[in-house]
């Protein structure tokens, strides 16, 4: 007797027996209202991907509209589905809807986009974002209207397991478990940091040589006495900072020339026509481009041509 | 016979040992003798010693040894152990990213990284063991678990500019061509054409985000491979071994695993569609107990994505079905029980089975790789081929202590993971036919794999050691405690610590790290390209409309991103005789100079300068950024 009383203590204190005897309508209105911000949400988070998608195209990104991407790809449809097919909350359990629900949403996102595929639409942003918010929708009306069966099911459950089991009250987290949640949800930043900042870029610099027709190299490898050889020089700086470069030609006989020197800013490009005057014969003439940075004492970069000159 | 019959089912973990020991020694001699690959042999020397442990262990092993993780043996730490183990963890994780942020070198991580990392891993595991039973401090440890998955997948991503790996530069392409067309492009049979999940998801992602290609994989795809694996591992772990300890030992040893790592951080199909492949794995294991309509079409529907995603997760999953099938009806032949539904049913594995080829038949096209696979099988040739000479003379000149750091971490998980199946097998390990079944489904995908490497099959062996590996990782969880059962005093600790140990190993080998030289310099191959490589490339072709001759890697971002005429330069660098290309743009990355490189499918290292020979051979060095040179002399040689 005396257990029983406290049983009913209990019940009366952790309010079960009075929830579970609410009248369906409260419980619906519940439901009805999450139902309803889950709706919202995914109306919202549309017109949001939509209107920036719109206004900023392919190729260009803001932290809002990845946000809103991710959340409306990873979640929404799945959600939606998952309802359908397991409304009663108990069905599955926290883990295992969580995991299906981004499963289930890639998938239909995934289906949704090879069917329109063969429409005339094709996959662009506005179709593969109407069709799924038709699907959402549409699994949110069934869900809406299934509503009432499934509260009456969960109420039925709630007298039976109350009536065959002694009432616990839902354990409370442990401090422990709370600590290690909060420790690894900080955890996140760092990972934050880590896209964020991506740490050092290369920095290098190119050096090239055209032709007059701004070809790659040199058009041909055999000229006549007397002929110049017209060759653009090109530096293209990605040092991220300015740097001034030295260039200088060393011939076929050794003798060094200064080309120019040149300041230059990051992310531009330098390039200058230059002719070499042929005025010896000979095979296998070779002419060096050395290229220094300021402060270097070895050549930072070095091209090479081979000639032959005849009369 | 009938005394054979009853003992059969007792004893068949130890009978499996007995003969597969024998057939790693003789394999294990057959290879020592025929074959130059020292880590084949390495591997199988290692998968014997594991089942000759077994067999040692196996007598005084009961499953309490498994269960005395979570028994009261094991008491709870108190807070103040707990609130160390998470300042610690918040301490190294920020720490290691700090380490990457400040790294000197722009390609490279710090080795100290690698040992970093590997104390998480060490302390996530000692959090697992101290930890208390309530569902929140599991759920925090699976978010710790995949913080350290996310961070060991992203290092390599956010490092290098471009994909990793040659196939991805391919995905990208028909992503792009969706992007720009709103279509999926139609190039023919046997293409992605038809087994599109993975690229239209992108696209969508692209779409939908303002995310390029790498962009989209690095913010969703690769987090949610993470996700969906450690949660499903740690779900499907819990179906069949009592308690939450060894599931989530089981999802943080699969973050470690070399080949998880890499699958995790290439941009292709395969990696992706692995996750269905759980969940399908999940879903049959749990409609064993409760079987419903709803989870059996939330599987079908599933298993259709598979189809649609990649032609040898298909194969898997059909295999996988068939094998959780013919398992269960072994095992209800050898325990006379009357279990009452099987791990999937033949009518699921027989419609998988006949979907996917009627969609490789009809649809894909893809038929065509399993007709070739037969003739190819029937050329008796084929078996026991090896490299070429040049990939075979560098492999047998990397030392063999090199060989043996590199391949320490992948065989000690092997390791621990042939104990656990053999456990799993057991009657004694009490996770019925669930843990038979699973662990039948999963040797099944390593021999595949194993076997594939060492008879050099067609199929791509290491997507199927990949893909065992993440199924093993639940028994190489029960084989660490296995291997620990006999500890008595601080086991936890010495548990943490041996993971701690084996994930250095795996997270630091040449198939997790492809960037840093840690323990086998010889063959590290980096397979992404620098930003300059890749700038001098775009350079190069914006000023010419010759061939471009190139080395394998930048031949698969010039092939699947612009519209010039290449070849490679393998032959060339092979005979050492570029007068062959003369008249094409020869690009020379200096890496393929310095260090070994991917050609012909096989690891090459040249031990020649090719720009002095290029000089020599009076080529015209026209280019130059550092790490990147190109060569072109015109083929007229006409005398003016």
């Amino acid at each position: 007797m005396k257990q029983i009383l406290r049983k009913v203590g209990d019940s009366i204190r952790n309010n079960r027996i009075f929830q579970s005897g609410r009248p369906i309508i409260q419980k619906m209105q519940k439901l009805e209202l999450g139902l309803m911000v889950r709706f919202g949400l995914a109306i919202f988070l549309s017109a949001g991907i939509l209107s920036m998608g719109k206004a900023m195209g392919i190729g260009q990104s803001s932290i809002i509209r990845i946000f809103f991407g991710i959340i409306f790809i990873g979640i929404f449809p799945g959600d939606a589905f998952l309802l359908v097919m397991f409304p009663r909350r108990k069905s599955l359990d926290p883990l295992e809807r969580f995991i299906f629900t981004i499963i289930i949403s890639v998938i239909i996102i995934a289906l949704v986009g090879f069917l329109l595929n063969y429409t005339l639409w094709g996959i662009t942003l506005e179709s593969l974002l109407f069709a799924t918010d038709i699907i959402i929708v549409i699994c949110y009306a069934i869900f809406f209207f299934q509503r009432r069966e499934i509260r009456k099911m969960e109420i039925k459950t709630e007298h039976e397991t109350l009536g065959t089991r002694s009432i616990e009250s839902k354990p409370k987290p442990s401090r422990k478990a709370v600590l290690s949640i909060a420790a690894s949800l900080i955890g996140l930043i760092a990972l934050i940091l880590l896209i964020g900042l991506s740490g050092p870029s290369e920095k290098y610099t190119e050096f090239l040589i055209l032709d007059d027709k701004n070809q790659l190299g040199i058009e041909r490898n055999n000229f006549t006495l007397g002929e110049t050889l017209p060759i653009n020089l090109v530096v293209i700086n990605h040092e991220g900072r300015t740097e001034i470069y030295y260039l200088f030609l060393i011939d076929n006989n050794n003798s060094i020339t200064r080309i120019a020197s040149v300041p230059l800013d990051d992310q531009k490009q330098w390039i200058q026509l230059f002719q070499i005057d042929l005025l010896e014969t000979g095979e296998n003439q070779v002419f060096k481009f050395v290229l220094y940075r300021e402060g270097d004492v070895e050549p930072y970069r070095s091209l090479q041509i081979v000639i032959s000159v005849y009369k | 016979m009938k005394s054979f019959l009853h003992t059969l089912p007792r004893e068949l973990d130890r009978n499996l040992a007995i003969v597969a020991l024998a057939l790693s020694v003789l394999g294990f001699l057959t290879l020592a003798i025929t074959s130059s690959n020292t880590s084949n042999i390495i591997i199988i020397g290692f998968l014997g010693a594991s089942f000759f442990v077994y067999l040692v262990l196996r007598p005084t092993i009961q499953p309490r040894n498994i269960q005395l993780l979570h028994s009261s043996e094991a008491s709870e730490a108190s807070e103040d152990v707990i609130l160390a183990i998470n300042i610690s963890f918040l301490v190294l994780l920020f720490f290691s990213v700090f380490l990457i942020i400040t790294r000197s070198d722009t390609y490279t991580r710090p080795v100290s990284f690698f040992v970093i990392a590997a104390i998480l891993v060490g302390i996530i595991a000692a959090e697992i063991l101290f930890s208390g039973k309530d569902t929140l401090s599991d759920y925090s440890i699976l978010i710790k678990i995949i913080l350290l998955g996310i961070l060991l997948r992203w290092v390599s991503l956010v490092m290098f500019p471009s994909s990793v790996w040659f196939d991805p530069w391919y995905h990208k392409r028909i992503i792009e061509t969706i992007l720009s067309t709103s279509h999926i492009p139609q190039v023919g049979l046997q293409s992605y054409e038809k087994l599109p999940v993975y690229h239209v998801l992108i696209s969508a992602l692209s779409q939908f985000t303002g995310l390029n290609f790498k962009g989209s994989f690095l913010i969703f795809i690769c987090p949610v491979i993470v996700i969906a694996q450690a949660l499903l591992i740690f779900m499907i772990g819990n179906v069949f071994i009592p308690g939450k300890k060894i599931p989530l030992l089981a999802s943080l040893l699969l973050m470690i695993g070399d080949y998880n790592i890499s699958n995790g951080i290439i941009e292709f199909p395969n990696g992706f569609a692995i996750i269905f492949i759980l969940a399908v794995i999940y879903i049959n294991l749990k409609m064993q107990k409760f079987a419903s309509v709803r989870w059996i079409v939330l599987a079908i529907i599933i298993m259709l994505t598979i189809i649609l995603t990649h032609t040898l997760a298909s194969m898997a999953m059909a295999i996988l079905l068939l094998f959780f099938w013919l398992s269960s009806i072994i095992y209800r032949w050898l325990f006379w029980e009357s279990e009452k539904r099987l791990i999937a049913s033949l009518s699921l594995a027989m419609l998988f089975t006949i979907t996917m080829f009627t969609w490789w038949m009809y649809a894909s096209g893809h038929y065509i790789f399993i007709v070739k696979a037969i003739t190819w099988a029937f050329q008796a040739d084929n078996y026991f081929t090896e490299a070429p000479i040049k990939a075979l003379e560098y492999i047998s000149s990397v030392p063999i202590l090199e060989t043996l750091m590199d391949k320490l971490g992948f065989t000690v998980y092997f390791f621990f993971s042939s104990i656990g199946c053999l456990f799993l097998i057991s009657p004694r390990s009490g996770s019925r036919i669930s843990g038979f079944v699973y662990s039948f489904g999963s040797i099944v995908l390593a021999v595949i794999g194993f076997l594939g490497t060492v008879f050099n099959l067609l199929f791509i062996p290491t997507r199927w050691i990949f893909m065992s590996q993440m199924t093993l990782s639940i028994p190489a969880a029960i084989g660490i405690c296995m291997i620990t059962s006999r500890i008595m005093v601080n086991r936890r600790i010495w548990i943490a610590c041996l993971v701690s140990g084996m994930a250095f190993f795996t997270i630091s080998n040449t198939m997790a790290n492809f960037d840093t030289p840690v323990l086998s310099p010889k063959m590290t191959i980096r397979v992404s390209l620098y930003s300059s490589e890749l700038q001098s490339i775009d350079t190069i072709t914006a000023y010419t409309k010759k061939t471009i001759s190139v080395d394998q890697l930048a031949f698969a971002y010039i092939f699947n991103t612009k519209e010039e005429k290449i070849q490679l330069i393998n032959k060339s660098l092979d005979s050492m005789d570029f007068t062959p290309l003369m008249g094409s743009v020869i690009i020379l990355r200096k890496s393929i100079i310095d260090d070994p490189f991917y050609a012909s499918s096989s690891i090459w290292r040249i031990y020649y300068d090719p720009r002095i020979l290029l000089l020599n051979e009076g080529i015209n060095c026209v280019y130059d950024s550092g790490s990147t040179m190109a060569y072109f002399r015109t083929k007229d040689d006409s005398i003016p």
